[in-house]
């Protein structure tokens, strides 16, 4: 409906455009034929036109100005093409203005045949630039090399032009005589003029029709108005007839009409699409504030439905875990009993394991890297064997240290850091059921395969292997070699994290076996940080 | 070992389960609390104060923290050991004044173990 409305709209206005310049035309030449030519004394035409025609100069060189400032906006091979040949057009218009009788009188090389050629050549440019224009692409991208190149021609053409009909006079065939009138060659350039004003109108408005492109419908009106300037000019007897006054205002009307299609197809419809765009952008932006807030609130609720999940379960499994083992301390089981008390608690354990790593996993999903404050790993892998011997008082623990003595060992991971090594102390001693635990603790500087510094803390536990589907989902889940997946075995989740966000590698592996013994050993590297600038920087590796 | 205990926590059979190992193992049950209300109103009666005080951290109406912090407000030298699932829970805890941690699910000899190393310390 708006396309019907708006193709509705410029109809009629070509419509009413045609008949207001058939009228006007239709008066001065109705007046013109019954009361004889009007003419204007010399100084009233002269003032007038070169008022007019300093009004079409204007006019041209802004059609050009606006095509040439508004570069990248608009995207039209054929809006630049019209550009280009106005520029050349007011320079024309310049050259008939300056070389007019009373103005450069003069110079040896002006005659009023180098005034006429001047306009003759301008109109011809004119509807000549604006056929050739209608065939060009409308949608095809003007590169820089495209402007370059119309400007540079229409420079050279003009200046090629102002030679050759400011100094190569003689070689022209005189088209305005001095007694006031046009020579038959004169005549002949006029009719060609109004002829192809004509096919340009027959052209723009089947083009309009198939394109549909709004400069169109206002070249195409534009045309209508300079092809009644045309007629005037084809009519007037003395160059000082009202008919000729009346030429250079259809002509003037007429560059008016097409500045206004180049300004609406080069600044106004580009910035319209820019505001709407904007509008739209905000709109948009709006919406994705919206829904971030939506989904924050949404984990939010996940997490805690997960907190209660995980507060419930583990209510639920801390009994059974706790009389599982009242069961196996005393001495009333069967052997079989005591086998499937001890698979009782294994399963309860793991369930109990499964429900605190969804947590941290959840948890490390939530935390910020900003929150990855640095941590001396040397003090904390003290303070956590010290923890673990104190909850574990039955054990047998013995551990040999290798930690750097005179220089802190900082690196990313704050207390998630110090969780994701007690659970591998705690799950070292735990995986032990009877005997001594003997644990080897290392800590040094390396540098990773990328060659970037890091810390690497290696508890290798003596006498114990880990099973090969352990291995198995360890190397899945942490080894950013492997690919990051995230299963059930979401244990030391926060070092997924650490890893994500600070580069480093955690791994495990077991040992080459001896004759005498199969060890294992659990690896973390990450990155040096040397202050808290380097930590929130990230020492991406 | 011996020592006297209090047991906080909204789940009658994590109340359950705790009581029967501590009594098994030689501690002394004062009693026990299913709200913070209750525990603080319970704490108050107990003459001489219980030594450790087993508190969990999701309680209906008030968290374990701010039970904690009114008890230590009746008693500056209570001392409270809290059991959670909340491994958050941890670092507020300790910052408000608590003796030890334990992250549920826990099995007896870990909850055994934790809790003789915080007697011994208070009877040296």
């Amino acid at each position: 409906m708006a396309l019907l409305g708006s193709r509705a709209r410029s109809y009629s206005m070509l419509l009413v455009l045609v008949v207001a310049c058939a009228s006007v035309f239709s008066l001065v030449s109705a007046v013109e034929t019954t009361k004889g030519p009007t003419t204007i004394s010399s100084s009233s035409f002269i003032s007038a036109h070169t008022s007019l025609q300093l009004l079409s100069i204007s006019a041209s060189l802004s059609i050009f100005g606006v095509r040439w400032t508004s570069g990248r906006l608009t995207e039209s091979l054929q809006s630049l093409f019209i550009g280009g040949a106005f520029l050349s057009v007011g320079l024309f218009h310049l050259f008939h203005v300056l070389s007019y009788p009373g103005l450069l009188e003069s110079s040896p090389y002006i005659s009023s045949d180098v005034t006429t050629y001047f306009h003759v050549i301008a109109r011809l440019v004119i509807i000549i630039a604006l056929l050739a224009a209608a065939f060009l692409p409308f949608k095809r991208p003007a590169e820089v090399s495209d402007s370059i190149m119309i400007i540079l021609g229409a420079v050279v053409f003009t200046l090629l032009v102002f030679y050759v009909v400011v100094f190569q006079a003689d070689s022209l065939p005189s088209i305005y005589s001095e007694n006031g009138r046009l020579t038959s060659y004169g005549r002949g350039f006029e009719y060609t003029s109004v002829f192809l004003f004509g096919l340009g109108i027959l052209v723009y408005s089947c083009f309009r029709r198939v394109r549909r492109q709004s400069a169109h419908s206002y070249i195409a009106a534009a045309l209508v108005v300079g092809f009644f300037g045309e007629l005037c000019f084809s009519l007037y007897s003395l160059a000082s007839n009202l008919v000729n006054l009346m030429a250079y205002c259809f002509e003037f009307t007429s560059f008016l009409i097409l500045f206004l299609a180049l300004l609406k197809e080069s600044v106004t419809m580009p910035f319209g699409w820019l505001a709407l765009t904007w509008r739209m952008h905000e709109k948009d932006q709006g919406r994705l504030e919206l829904k971030t807030k939506e989904a924050e609130e949404a984990r939010l609720r996940a997490q805690a439905h997960l907190d209660f999940f995980a507060h419930d379960v583990s209510n639920i499994i801390c009994p059974i875990v706790s009389y599982a083992e009242m069961l196996l301390a005393g001495n009333d089981l069967t052997p079989q009993q005591r086998k499937h008390v001890g698979t009782i608690l294994k399963q309860a354990q793991r369930g109990g394991a499964f429900v605190a790593n969804l947590r941290r996993l959840a948890d490390a999903e939530a935390v910020s890297p900003d929150a990855f404050v640095g941590i001396d790993l040397g003090r904390v892998l003290l303070e956590v064997e010290g923890f673990v011997r104190s909850t574990h008082p039955t054990k047998i623990i013995s551990t040999t240290q290798a930690l750097p003595v005179d220089t802190q060992a900082i690196a990313p991971g704050g207390e998630h850091v110090e969780g994701v090594l007690y659970e591998i102390m705690k799950n070292a001693v735990e995986d032990v059921p009877e005997g001594p635990v003997r644990l080897s603790i290392t800590l040094r500087q390396v540098r990773n395969e990328h060659g970037k510094r890091c810390w690497q803390v290696c508890i290798t536990q003596f006498d114990h292997e880990f099973p090969p589907e352990t291995l198995a989902e360890a190397r899945v889940i942490y080894d950013p070699r492997w690919g990051i997946g995230r299963g059930i075995a979401s244990s030391y989740s926060f070092c997924l994290s650490i890893v994500s966000h600070f580069g480093g590698r955690l791994w495990i592996e077991n040992l080459p076996k001896t004759d005498k013994t199969q060890n294992s050993r659990v690896t973390i590297e990450l990155p040096t940080a040397d202050t808290m600038m380097d930590l929130s920087r990230g020492d991406q590796t | 070992m011996t020592g006297r205990m209090f047991i906080v926590d909204d789940e009658r059979t994590v109340v359950e389960t705790l009581r029967e190992i501590l009594v098994m193992n030689g501690f002394d049950v004062l009693g026990w609390a299913y709200s913070g209300e209750e525990a603080v109103r319970k704490y108050a009666s107990f003459v001489p104060p219980p030594d450790i005080v087993i508190m969990d951290y999701r309680l209906p109406a008030k968290n374990g923290v701010e039970v904690m912090a009114e008890i230590l407000k009746l008693d500056p030298s209570a001392r409270v050991l809290f059991v959670s699932a909340d491994m958050n829970a941890r670092s507020i805890a300790l910052a408000g004044g608590a003796v030890g941690f334990i992250l549920k699910p826990f099995g007896m000899r870990e909850f055994l173990a934790t809790v003789q190393t915080l007697v011994r310390k208070d009877g040296s």
